[in-house]
Parts: structure tokens; C-alpha cells; sequence
């Protein structure tokens, strides 16, 4: 993986920083050991390694915004890190530069029930936030299915989705603020416990920015009072064909379920294998569907949902008699990265979206594109809304497997974008499908992304060499190209 | 003197930009134009009307998205999804009567350049949650897009938020893309008549609070409520109201089971009732100016966190008095007499962690006291840091948004 040119002057100043460091973070909160380094040379991308010159794990907002002043001053690169599990190699750390973990700032700061919101520190897993609340009747709906594992303050950084964002909406959807210090160290407290933030959304921008415009130090999420029922259903079809139909045919009657997720052939079987979920193995996609809210309700659209899946040739339909079969039904599909780990050294997760139409020709693309890399691939999606999740069976060890994975992974997203889809439905770009952008995107539209950047962060200090195959210096975005003497419009008089 | 340039396509908006750019010439951004009063003035003499890129490109009902020109109407839009039983979920309103406007005349860009929502917003989230990908043309007369035509995309910055909201002063929308969503079948609405204010947040807190899904929340003085529907009584105190929406039996359960739980006396507005009552509070119609009227009464838009409103309300009203209209956390507020009362609603606002918009007032009053809420010097920076680079030159609705 190409990465920004390390910089030897950076590098050979490497004690003299560490000293400045400790005098912001006493103790063992500035890493330099090799030997402990290395716990950081990866996130959940793990093809790609590098050690990081630093790591240091601050504990309050004055010390980030003292380290990140420090670097700003002395050029130093930085790299922000919540948990590292992320997928596209958001976190990965650079030679030069200092790893910044927020894994100390661990504690939520405030419960309030009345203006159904929580403010916590970035470094609390997804998961701990509804831990806290829901002896109370509530929950943060995101979920991702790393949620035991994951920073709010990553999922923030990443926008990330979950297995019941079809109907709650990702990240962005909810949160209403955050605490962010930006590169030259300044801290800005944007939003709060109240809707639409003054001014330019900020908070908008910021999530999902995967690290490059500020370190996150505070968020408010929003909580939700837990559904009063929630079902499930395990439906197999003949073929993906009908999955896919019954899909947009549940979507296209207003039933909007809580989630819907689909799986083909092999990611049921490797899935069934491995967590006994009592999926059928003779049905070539499955679908689970969950819908969630009054009791009356959720009974009346399942008998919908069903009624509309045994005219898409359904041949296996179960819903959960209690409540241990629901999760039954869950574990199967959430153990679906794990499944794949004991059927192959290595797997990569793809993450494009497609307008939900297209499922079943993409799936047929999907399938030649394996037989042409020579490479298997299992399919897991969001169905509800598109997202795919293509896993890449492959042996890291054999250096040509690598770069074919690499190879199909990439020809699988431009696939995705051609069939008028997006690089990612919820990983991020990271340095994963940076050189991509460009199938997405032209010059235009990737300079005006980079406009945003040199607001937050001119001088390019604050996660470089993700999100963008090239980076254009500030100065030079900056410049206007007027064409004097092409004047449209001569008849008008101001002109 | 005032010029109006109004492209039929996105080239001929290039070229519109780049000519505002070459000359020096600033321009005043409309969709229909009827949310002039609205950010502080414009100083321009050239206007660049959009409702000429309008028309709907791309309807997929099953993929719940549309994609359109940026400056096609408002209701062609609900028109269209309507006929497929979808919508808009974040109920966008229609306040050019606040202005004097006729009803009817905005443009989907115009809405989400000012991210309007309505009483939904509590359940659907604002405009900008509906916003899933644009085509535009920076103040530079470089056309450019972000975001996508599906659902769920984390490609890049999220240029979306940034452009919902902005007033037009970063780019020229040309085509927009917008998530829908089915409608619901049924809605019924629970009255809450003769509460006190902090009885009637309690109630709409606990509601809020509930599993029971509402989809609007609101309350008002109940001299207040013949305004909103003119069957109800100008009882003495406050009525709260409640909203439910979904399938017929699950709306006449939920809304049964609420009026159990609340207590008190109530009263529930049938389908037709209800669909009057909420889009007269979505519209602020209490506070529509008349067409005719030369000095605008002042009006502003609170955006609270929910629990505070009681509080706010009961002070605005002791030390400013006038008229309001809670919608969910956003708070309308009318003072009394021709005064903006602009430093006790700024200082109520900011004192309970919201913010405050005045959304109406004469020229000068919104010259001198601006508009939109003060913010830290930081974010300050980074605000004009964002506009220099999407509009180095400033031709796009300069000082709309401040300075
Ligand atoms: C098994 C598995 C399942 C997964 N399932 C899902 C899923 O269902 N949906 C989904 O969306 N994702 C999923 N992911 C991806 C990943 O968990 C998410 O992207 C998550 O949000 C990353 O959080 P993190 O704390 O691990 O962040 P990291 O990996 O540490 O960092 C991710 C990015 O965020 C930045 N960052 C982290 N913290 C901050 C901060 N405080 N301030 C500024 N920037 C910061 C980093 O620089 C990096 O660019 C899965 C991952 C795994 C391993
Ligand atoms: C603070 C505030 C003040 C208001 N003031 C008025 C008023 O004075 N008069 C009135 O009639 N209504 C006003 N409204 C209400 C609003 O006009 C109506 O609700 C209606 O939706 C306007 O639609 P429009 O298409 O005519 O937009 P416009 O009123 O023309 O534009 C609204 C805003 O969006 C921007 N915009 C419009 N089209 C685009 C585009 N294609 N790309 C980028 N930006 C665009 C404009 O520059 C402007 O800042 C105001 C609303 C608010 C929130």
C-alpha cells in the first residue's frame, strides 16, 4: 500500500518528541517500545501493517488538544484510533507519524432519560451504551455487529451501520453532538442535546470523516425507548432471484422491518456450521426479517411479510417462538466473519451498495468475478437497503492470493458503482478503497471533498494517506481559474 | 437595476457562475424565492433562480429514492410520491406564508438549502437525514456532485449535511437525491386540553419516552388552538397534542393506550382532523403574515433539548411575553409588540444548551441583531475557513448566513 513519504526529519527527532509528549501524558501513556508498538501496527485490516512511530493514550480533552498543538507545531502526523476494529484501514498507523488512542477516555459522563440522550466519552464501546440504559427501557439503535468491541467515537468517525439501521438510521442519524479537537489543538464543542446544530452542519460532516478532520472527544447520542415486541423470521428461498424479489416486494407495501438481512448459499452453510442456528441448508439465500413495535402491529406485518414470501416461492418459512430462537436466528448471520475464519486463513469484507433492483445481476457478476480470480466468496447483506457484504475467501501467506483477493475485491466495488452503487455502504474508504475514489468520483468532486479537509486541517497533518488517492496541497485548491473574457450572458448589464 | 438569471441546465448555471465570478458580482440564490426573508440580508444585485432545472429524473419507489432537478417544485414532488402511497418523511414545511408568500410555491432545494423539517422530525429526523446525494456548482463555477442515489453510503465526506442548511452560500444545487418512504395509512391525534406548560412537556416528554411511536408532539397556548383547527375551543391553560401514525388497528391502539397511561381529559381528532391540525403546526400558521403587511412582526425558531422547553417558555413569557408554539424541540416564538426581544431569546435559548433563529423581523432589525446563532470563535473560523473554499470570491448569497 503506497503511503504518504515518511519524513526523515520527523523521524530522527523521535526522542526529543517523546520527552514533550510524556510532559502532557505522564506515565505509560506515551508507548515506545517496539515490543509494545507492535499491538498497534494493524486494525481489522489486517493485510495491511506498519508500525507506528508513537502511540500515545491520552486521558482528557486538555491533554489531546495539548498533543495535537504539539504536533501541529512540529509537523507531526497523526493518527487517530478507537478500538481498531475497523475494516478499511482507517487506523492504520504510519512510520512517521503518532498513533493517538482514545481507548482511555472509557467513562459515560451523562444519562439523561429526559432529553432521551447520553453523553460519553469516545472510548466506550457501542454495546456499553445500551448496557447502561436499558434497565431503563432504552437503547442506542445502532448496531453494529463488532458492537462488544467497537468505540462510539470510531462508529462516529466511520458512520457506522448496523443490522437494525433500516428503520433507525446509521450514526449520523444519531447523534446530536460532539466535542472535537482539531489538528492546531483548538477544541470545539459542536451541537448538543438538541436537533439541527447553528451554522453550517458541522456534526454532519464530521461524522463519517474517518479522521481526518478532528479527534473526537465527547458524543451525544441519542437513545430510544426499546420496542415494546420485536419478531423474527428465517425465510429460504429457491434461488436469490426470489430472495431479492421478496425483498423489494416487502419494501414496495410500506413495511419497513427493524432489519432485513440476506445470505447466500455458502455464507449459510459455513454460517449453520459453525453456530447450529437451524438455517436450511437446501435454500439458495435466506432472508431474515425482524420487525419491531406494538404487539398488534409487528403480528399484523409479519402475517404481511409472510404472506408476501410464500408468493415469492419461499420453501422454508420460520418465525421465533420465543425469544432464545430470535437470537438463534441472529447468531448465525453475526458469526458470519468468524464462520468464515475456520473455512480460510484469510477473508476480506467488501461493502459496496446497490439500488436494491440490481441484487440479483450483481450476485451473477459477483459469482463470475470469482471463478475469474480463481478466488471463493461468500455474500452476507443489508438487503433492506442494498448493502453488500462480499467475503473474500484467501491465504495471506501466498503473496499471489493476496493481490488476486485485492484484484476481485476492487473489480466487485466497480461493479457495484457501474450498477449505479457506492464504494461503501458503511466500512469507509480508508486506505482500503482510496485508490478507488476515482471510480465514483472525478477531479471535481474529489477537490471540492478536499476544500472541506483544508478547513479543518491545512496543512494535511491529521490521517493522511486515507480517504484520498492523491492530496492536493491547500495553497493550491485554494486558487481560482477565472477565464476572463468568457462572459455568458453579455446582455445582462452587470455582467 | 435587478438582473434574474434563471439556467435551464446545469451547464448554463456553470456558465451563469462563472460570469457572477468574472465580474465581480455578487447574486442572491432562489429556488421560487419565497424564503427571502430568511438568513440575514443579501446584498446583491443579480438573482439566480433555479426553478428552471426542475423535473423528476429518476423515481424508484422500491428503492425508496428519487432524484430530481433542484429546482423542481415542492409539490410536484409530494404529487408524484403520493401517487406511489410514499412521501417525504420529514414532513418539510411550507412557510412562505410566514412571509406573506402564497402557500405552495417552494422548491426542493430551497427546502433542503434551509433544512426544513416538520412535526415529524421527532421520529424521521430532519431534511438532512432525507438528503442522500446532489449534483451542484461551487461558488468557483465548478460543477461537482457527492453522495450517491441509495439509501446507505459512507463514500466520502457526507457533502450532503454540509449543503442541507447552508442557504446557498457554498454551491448551487442542480439536481438533488432524496431518500422516501411509505406513508403512512392512518394517523389519529390524542388532545391534551386545560395542563399547565410544565404538565404538558411532562406529558409529551413521557409520551416521547414511551414505545408507543409517536410521530408529532406538541403543544400551545389554548388561545392559540382555534388558529391551528378551528373546531377547537379557546379553552383557559394549555393543550398538549399527540400524534400516531401507522396501520389503522395499530394507530387506534397506540392512541388508546396513551390516553389510558396519561390520564386526564383528552380528546382524539379523527384521520381528516388530524391531517388539518399537524400541517397547520408544521407550517407555524398561528404566526402567517398578511400578504399585504409592510413591517414584518418578529418570529423565531427555538431548537431546544426537549426537557427545557417548560422552562424557556414560562421565562420568555414573564419577561418578554408573546405567543408560542412548541413542535417537538423546536420552540416558535412571536414576542409581544414590534421588539425582537432578541437578547432575552438569545440568552433563554443558549442558557438551556439550544439555539435561537430569528426567522422574521424588518431589514434592519435583522441587519443589525443577524439572524442565525452566535457560535465560538472556532467553529467561526472553520465556518468561513469552509466558505472561502467553496466560494472564494463570495458570489453566492453573500452575508446570508453572517458576515
Ligand atoms: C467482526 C467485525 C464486524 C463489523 N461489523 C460492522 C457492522 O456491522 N457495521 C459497521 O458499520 N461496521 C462494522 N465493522 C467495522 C468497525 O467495527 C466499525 O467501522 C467501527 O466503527 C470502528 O470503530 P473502532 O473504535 O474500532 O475504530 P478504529 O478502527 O480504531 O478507527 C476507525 C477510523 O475512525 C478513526 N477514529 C477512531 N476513533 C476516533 C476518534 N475518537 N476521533 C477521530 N477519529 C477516530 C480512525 O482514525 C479510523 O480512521 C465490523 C468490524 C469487525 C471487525
Ligand atoms: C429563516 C427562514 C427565513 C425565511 N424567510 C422567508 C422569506 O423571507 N420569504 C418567504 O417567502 N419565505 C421564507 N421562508 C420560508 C420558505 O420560504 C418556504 O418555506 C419555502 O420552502 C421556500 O422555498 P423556495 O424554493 O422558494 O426557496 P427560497 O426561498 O428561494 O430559498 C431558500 C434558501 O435556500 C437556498 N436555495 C434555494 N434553492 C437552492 C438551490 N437550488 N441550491 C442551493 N441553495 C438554494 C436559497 O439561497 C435560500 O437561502 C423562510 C424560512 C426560514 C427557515
Amino acid at each position: 500500500m503506497r503511503m504518504p513519504e515518511p519524513d526523515a526529519a520527523v523521524i530522527a527527532a523521535r526522542a526529543d518528541l517523546v520527552q514533550a509528549l510524556r510532559a502532557i501524558v505522564p506515565g505509560e501513556g506515551v508507548i515506545e517500545e517496539e515490543r509494545e508498538l507492535l499491538a498497534y501496527e494493524t486494525d481489522g485490516l489486517t493485510a495491511y501493517r506498519e508500525l507506528p512511530m508513537l502511540v500515545v493514550l491520552p486521558e482528557t480533552t486538555e491533554q489531546v488538544a495539548a498533543v495535537l498543538k504539539l504536533c501541529h507545531g512540529r509537523g507531526v502526523k497523526i493518527v487517530p484510533r478507537g478500538a481498531g476494529t475497523g475494516l478499511s484501514g482507517g487506523a492504520l498507523p504510519l512510520r512517521d507519524g503518532v498513533t493517538l488512542g482514545l481507548g482511555r477516555f472509557n467513562r459515560i459522563l451523562e444519562i439523561d432519560y429526559d432529553n432521551l440522550c447520553v453523553v460519553t466519552q469516545p472510548g466506550v464501546t457501542n454495546l456499553a451504551i445500551t448496557r447502561a440504559v436499558e434497565d431503563r427501557g432504552f437503547y442506542y439503535a445502532p448496531d453494529p455487529s463488532s458492537q462488544i468491541a467497537c468505540s462510539i467515537g470510531g462508529n462516529v468517525a466511520e458512520n457506522s451501520g448496523g443490522v437494525h439501521c433500516l428503520k433507525y438510521g446509521v450514526t449520523t442519524n444519531n447523534i446530536t453532538g460532539v466535542e472535537l479537537v482539531t489538528m492546531a489543538g483548538d477544541v470545539l464543542r459542536i451541537g448538543g442535546r438538541h436537533p439541527d446544530p447553528a451554522g453550517y452542519d458541522l456534526l454532519g460532516v464530521i461524522t463519517g470523516s474517518e479522521g481526518l478532520l478532528g479527534v473526537i472527544t465527547e458524543v451525544t447520542v441519542k437513545i430510544r425507548p426499546k420496542p415494546e415486541c420485536t419478531r423474527a423470521a428465517l425465510i429460504g428461498f429457491p434461488t436469490i432471484r426470489a430472495g431479492a424479489t421478496c425483498v423489494s416486494r416487502v419494501i414496495s407495501e410500506g413495511i419497513i422491518p427493524a432489519g432485513m438481512e440476506m445470505m447466500d448459499k455458502f455464507a449459510i452453510e459455513a454460517a449453520e456450521a459453525f453456530a447450529h442456528a437451524g438455517y436450511p441448508l437446501d435454500a439458495e439465500s435466506l432472508l431474515i426479517v425482524e420487525l419491531d413495535g406494538t404487539v398488534s402491529e409487528v403480528a399484523d406485518g409479519m402475517a404481511r411479510v409472510i404472506a408476501i414470501a410464500r408468493e415469492c416461492e419461499a420453501t422454508h418459512v420460520r418465525e421465533n417462538a420465543d425469544e432464545a430462537e430470535r437470537e438463534r436466528f441472529w447468531s448465525g448471520r453475526k458469526s458470519a466473519f468468524p464462520a468464515m475464519g475456520r473455512l480460510s486463513p484469510d477473508y476480506i469484507c467488501m461493502d459496496g451498495t446497490i439500488p436494491r433492483g440490481r441484487l440479483p445481476d450483481v450476485l451473477d457478476g459477483i459469482t463470475a468475478l470469482s471463478k475469474q480470480h480463481g478466488l471463493r466468496v461468500a455474500n452476507v447483506f443489508h438487503a433492506g437497503d442494498g448493502n453488500l457484504h462480499p467475503l473474500i475467501l484467501y491465504d495471506a501467506n501466498d503473496a499471489d492470493q493476496l493481490a488476486r483477493a485485492e484484484a476481485f475485491g476492487a473489480d466487485i466495488l466497480k461493479l457495484c458503482v457501474a450498477e449505479g452503487g457506492v464504494l461503501s455502504g458503511e466500512h469507509g474508504i480508508g486506505v482500503e478503497k482510496r485508490d478507488l475514489m476515482p471510480a465514483m468520483f472525478d477531479d471535481a468532486d474529489l477537490k471540492h471533498q478536499q476544500r472541506l479537509k483544508c478547513a479543518f486541517d491545512p496543512d494535511g497533518l491529521l490521517n493522511p494517506g486515507k480517504m484520498f488517492p492523491e492530496l492536493h496541497r491547500c495553497a493550491e485548491l485554494g486558487k481560482m481559474h477565472v477565464h476572463h473574457g468568457k462572459l455568458p450572458f453579455p446582455h445582462l448589464p452587470r455582467f | 437595476m435587478d438582473a434574474q438569471v434563471r439556467p435551464a441546465d446545469e451547464s448554463e448555471l456553470v456558465d451563469a457562475i462563472m460570469g457572477l465570478v468574472a465580474a465581480g458580482t455578487p447574486a442572491q440564490i432562489i429556488g421560487a424565492g419565497t424564503k427571502q426573508g430568511f438568513g440575514r440580508p443579501v446584498n446583491a444585485a443579480v438573482t439566480l433562480r433555479l426553478d428552471g432545472l426542475a423535473g423528476i429524473q429518476a423515481y424508484a419507489p422500491d428503492e425508496l429514492t428519487l432524484t430530481c432537478g433542484a429546482g423542481t417544485s415542492l409539490a410536484t414532488v409530494e404529487a408524484q410520491l403520493r401517487e406511489h402511497g410514499q412521501e417525504l418523511a420529514f414532513e418539510p414545511p411550507d412557510l412562505g406564508p410566514l412571509y406573506g408568500a402564497p402557500s405552495g410555491t417552494a422548491t426542493i432545494g430551497g427546502v433542503l438549502g434551509c433544512n426544513l423539517a416538520g412535526s415529524r422530525r421527532v421520529r424521521a429526523g430532519g431534511a438532512r437525514d432525507h438528503f442522500l446525494g446532489f449534483r451542484a456548482v461551487s461558488g468557483r463555477g465548478e460543477a461537482f456532485k457527492a453522495g450517491g442515489h441509495v439509501v446507505k453510503n459512507v463514500s466520502g465526506y457526507d457533502l450532503c449535511k454540509l449543503l442541507a442548511g447552508s442557504f446557498g452560500t457554498l454551491a448551487t444545487l442542480s439536481e438533488v437525491t432524496v431518500k422516501v418512504l411509505p406513508r403512512a395509512e392512518r394517523a389519529a391525534t390524542l388532545l391534551l386540553p386545560g395542563r399547565t406548560v410544565d404538565d404538558a412537556v411532562r406529558l409529551l416528554i413521557a409520551a416521547w419516552q414511551s414505545s408507543l411511536e409517536p410521530s408529532g408532539l406538541c403543544c400551545m397556548p389554548a388561545e392559540l388552538a382555534p388558529l391551528l383547527l378551528a373546531s377547537l375551543p379557546a379553552d383557559a391553560g394549555c393543550v398538549a397534542a399527540i400524534r400516531f401514525e401507522g396501520p389503522e388497528g395499530s394507530v387506534r391502539d397506540r392512541a388508546g393506550r396513551m390516553r389510558d397511561t396519561l390520564g386526564g381529559p383528552s380528546q382524539q381528532l379523527g384521520e381528516a382532523e388530524s391531517g388539518a391540525f399537524w400541517k397547520a403546526v408544521t407550517d407555524a400558521a398561528p404566526f402567517a403574515e398578511a400578504a399585504a403587511v409592510q413591517v414584518a412582526r418578529p418570529l423565531w425558531r427555538l431548537s431546544l433539548p426537549p426537557a427545557s422547553a417548560a422552562g424557556v417558555i414560562q421565562q420568555l413569557v414573564v419577561r418578554s411575553g408573546g405567543s408560542w408554539l412548541l413542535d417537538g424541540s423546536m420552540l416558535w416564538f412571536a414576542p409581544a409588540g414590534d421588539t425582537s426581544a432578541g437578547d432575552i431569546v438569545r440568552a433563554e435559548a443558549e442558557g438551556a444548551g439550544g439555539t435561537a433563529t430569528l426567522l422574521r423581523a424588518p431589514d434592519s432589525v435583522r441587519a443589525a441583531e443577524g439572524v442565525f446563532p452566535r457560535q465560538g470563535a472556532g467553529i467561526e473560523r472553520i465556518a468561513a475557513a469552509i466558505r472561502s473554499g467553496f466560494d472564494p470570491s463570495g458570489v453566492l448569497n453573500p452575508g446570508r448566513l453572517g458576515a
